[in-house]
């Protein structure tokens, strides 16, 4: 071997060692571990007793399973009106704190505060404003003559609304993202439009938007992995992962927390667990497979062809 | 290429590894009969690991912690506290990976069916307990919060709890209307009655309260006799009944609903700020209603015409695990608790000794006719029809509540609706039970 191959090895081995702290911890806390609940996926497992192998049997229970299916529909219309709500909102919230006035930053600063809030907490002070009884939020609208309000976590119409409500809440951290792709658009592309005689709306829907799509994109895939992953509002705000009236607020992680840990069925949860992966990366991967048509990349290396 | 799949290979065996490396506990531990140790002898140091559940009566566990290591200087006792929702994951985790306490408390008739107790009966001929004055309920087989399975004794208490109806004598006097009896109870339809009666918005009292129905009327009336079947039962006429009765007292404004105060948590709060004429709650914590001069009597709580009545019972009830490495010490501990404990804890909490018969001796009613009366109530329960995760398995009828306390469906509907799903949960824990048998 030549002297700039042992060179090579030695360099190697040397760069393997420093990785290897971080190797070992994605090997042990992370591959380990998704590897073992596919397989506990395929078995009967209560944790006391060993796991027995099942086949399919818990994918197929699945498909049978009522609130399997109960815990889908939830999620999915969690999804369908949060994310869309969530966009839009941070989007014309960042726009507002994008305006170049005296003390935004204050504003930036109280818009952004209730992100960092505990999720627990925050979930907790809506339950008491909450409250179909006596919350602050329905006396309020009694006092202005709705006598009879919404009865939110209790009601089965309104318990998914609630918890998107409650979401609103932490807007601020979406919209600190949306503001930093604000402030990246050159300042030359909206003064070429202005040339041309364009006003504010076709400033934003011909310079902002396409420019912000892939700020759009980022904050797309953020909102639904979160959508499909919600769980501590659920809980808190259900009272304990009660799964709410009717099975109103029976998300999908709800469920499998259920299934796990009241259950002891942890080879059930498991199966559930690889099946909202593999339901997630679907929909991922359509997001992706589309976004070519919609987002806008200065630099494409397509078109530069 | 060779290179990765190398490593993809040793990473399946590990995985492999890690999910089969798990041993059963019953087979370190000797299974459920298994026999004393013969670790911990005469004077050697052990140290006991208890857990119990979070918010739980602090001031008597630290006093019969002291009281217990004082009297025996070679055992510490160490005493680690969880929230009762997570209370049972954490012990199953700590089983599967064989770190399971030696004292944990018993909330069902699981445990002890798979073999993870030790039966206590040899501790309790040592020590020459005489169980024939304890709460029957809790010694004698019956439903989940017994302590015995199948002829053996696998748990004991200090305290005896239940639940029963407070009644504030003096609303009662301004109002006319006669206390009740201690035994037989009321009727529902009386009890909303009589909470109407009471209400008193101006001054801010509510007539009673109660939870949902399920706070007074048995079990019996939601199963068949063997407890197999739902369908038919919580749907039928007799429990439809009740839920109309409760909900026409909510309706009327005469009953608060759980979202303006929950009765398990709040009631004797309210009531001994004689905000409440009635509420079915624990039989606890009296000194708290005392101290505020309120004038109560007990009653048991309503239970519809023809219907044995039914109140629940339970006690603190602490096993030993089988996997317990000091099994002698940690009966000891349960021993102390069972006797000294009683004694102990009715003056940190002044409740009511598992053992009548030291509630005689302690003169635990000290002439006051409410706890008078609780003690004649207690002579009256009986065990339930048992029914495997019985709260997991009513989930739906919480919904069915809801919808008609938010007027959504009427009884019937709501019922109608909840039972199939009821009935869905009665066959799987019944499947899962005789599986596990």
């Amino acid at each position: 071997m030549t002297r700039k191959g042992l060179q090579a090895r030695k360099e190697q081995r040397a760069a393997y060692l420093f990785l290897s702290p971080w190797l070992i911890g994605l090997i042990g806390l992370w591959l380990i571990p998704i590897i073992a609940s596919l397989l506990l996926s395929f078995s009967e497992y209560d944790i006391i007793t060993p796991p027995q192998w099942l086949g399919l049997d818990n994918y197929r229970e699945l498909f049978d399973d009522r609130t399997f299916w109960v815990s889908i529909r939830v999620t999915l219309k969690y999804m369908v009106l949060s994310v869309p709500l969530y966009i839009i909102t941070g989007l014309l919230l960042s726009m507002v704190l994008n305006l170049k006035i005296r003390g935004i930053n204050m504003f930036r600063t109280l818009f952004f505060l209730p992100a960092v809030l505990s999720g627990v907490a925050v979930a907790v002070l809506w339950v008491a404003l909450l409250n179909p009884d006596v919350g602050a939020i329905n006396e309020a609208l009694r006092a202005v003559g709705i006598d009879d309000p919404p009865r939110w976590l209790d009601s089965p119409r309104w318990a998914v609304p609630s918890v998107v409500l409650v979401g609103l809440w932490g807007i601020g951290g979406g919209a600190i993202i949306y503001l930093s792709g604000l402030q990246n658009i050159s300042a030359q592309l909206y003064e070429a439009v202005e040339l041309d005689g364009a006003g504010p709306f076709q400033r934003f829907r011909y310079v902002t938007l396409p420019m912000l799509t892939p700020t759009l994109l980022f904050v797309l895939l953020t909102s639904l992995i979160d959508a499909f992953q919600v769980f501590d509002l659920a809980y808190v705000l259900s009272r304990g992962g009660t799964q709410g009236i009717g099975d109103s607020l029976t998300f999908y992680l709800i469920n499998l927390w259920d299934e796990a840990f009241q259950n002891g069925r942890y080879g059930y949860a498991s199966a559930m667990a690889w099946m909202l992966v593999l339901g997630a990366a679907a929909v991922i991967l359509v997001i992706f497979k589309t976004s070519g048509r919609w987002v806008y990349y200065e630099y494409d290396p397509e078109r530069e062809r | 290429m060779r290179g990765i799949r190398g490593i993809v290979g040793v990473l399946a065996a590990l995985a492999l590894v890690a999910v089969g490396c798990t041993s059963s506990p019953t087979s370190d531990s000797g299974g459920g009969g298994g026999g004393d140790g013969d670790d911990g002898g005469s004077g050697e140091q052990v140290t006991l690991d208890y857990w119990v559940f979070e918010g739980s009566d602090s001031s008597f566990s630290d006093a019969i912690l002291s009281a217990f290591e004082t009297a025996n200087p070679n055992i510490d006792v160490n005493l680690t506290a969880y929230p009762e929702n997570n209370y049972e994951v954490k012990l199953n985790t700590a089983i599967a990976a064989g770190k399971a306490p030696d004292l944990v408390l018993v909330f069902g008739p699981e445990q002890m069916r798979a073999g993870l107790l030790l039966p206590l009966d040899d501790m309790v001929q040592e020590q020459d307990l005489d169980l024939s004055t304890y709460v029957p309920a809790i010694v004698e087989p019956g439903d989940e919060f017994s302590c015995n399975w199948e002829g053996q004794l696998y748990c004991l208490g200090s305290y005896v709890g239940s639940v029963q109806m407070l009644y504030n004598k003096d609303l009662f006097d301004a109002a006319g209307i006669p206390h009740p009896e201690p035994w037989p109870p009321m009727t529902p339809d009386e009890f909303v009655d009589i909470a109407c009666q009471l209400t008193d918005e101006a001054s801010g009292v509510w007539g009673g309260a109660a939870s949902d129905p399920l706070a007074y009327v048995p079990f019996d009336m939601l199963f068949s006799a063997d407890g197999r079947t739902a369908q038919g039962y919580v749907n039928g006429p007799d429990f439809v009944d009740q839920f109309e009765t409760l909900a026409n007292g909510y309706e009327q404004g005469c009953l608060p609903t759980s979202n303006i105060l929950d009765p398990w948590e709040q009631g004797r709060d309210y009531f001994a700020n004689g905000q409440l004429a009635m509420v079915i709650t624990d039989f606890q914590d009296l000194p708290k209603v005392e101290n505020a001069g309120i004038n109560y009597g007990t009653t048991a709580v309503p239970t519809p015409e023809g219907v044995e009545p039914y109140f629940f019972v339970w006690s603190d009830s602490v096993g030993v695990m089988a996997s317990s490495e000091h099994p002698d010490e940690a009966k000891e501990f349960i021993a102390f608790l069972t006797t000294e404990g009683q004694r102990i804890r009715y003056e940190t909490n002044g409740d009511i000794p598992l053992d009548l018969a030291e509630a005689e001796a302690i003169d635990w009613a000290a002439g006051i006719s409410g706890r008078e009366e609780g003690l004649e109530i207690l002579s009256h329960a009986r065990p339930l029809v048992f029914v495997p995760t019985r709260w997991d398995v009513i989930a739906p009828y919480y919904d069915a509540w809801g919808f008609v306390i938010g007027g959504e469906k009427s009884p019937q509907e709501a019922l109608d609706e909840a039972a199939p799903g009821i009935q869905e949960n009665l066959d799987k824990a019944w499947s899962a039970w005789e599986q596990q048998g």
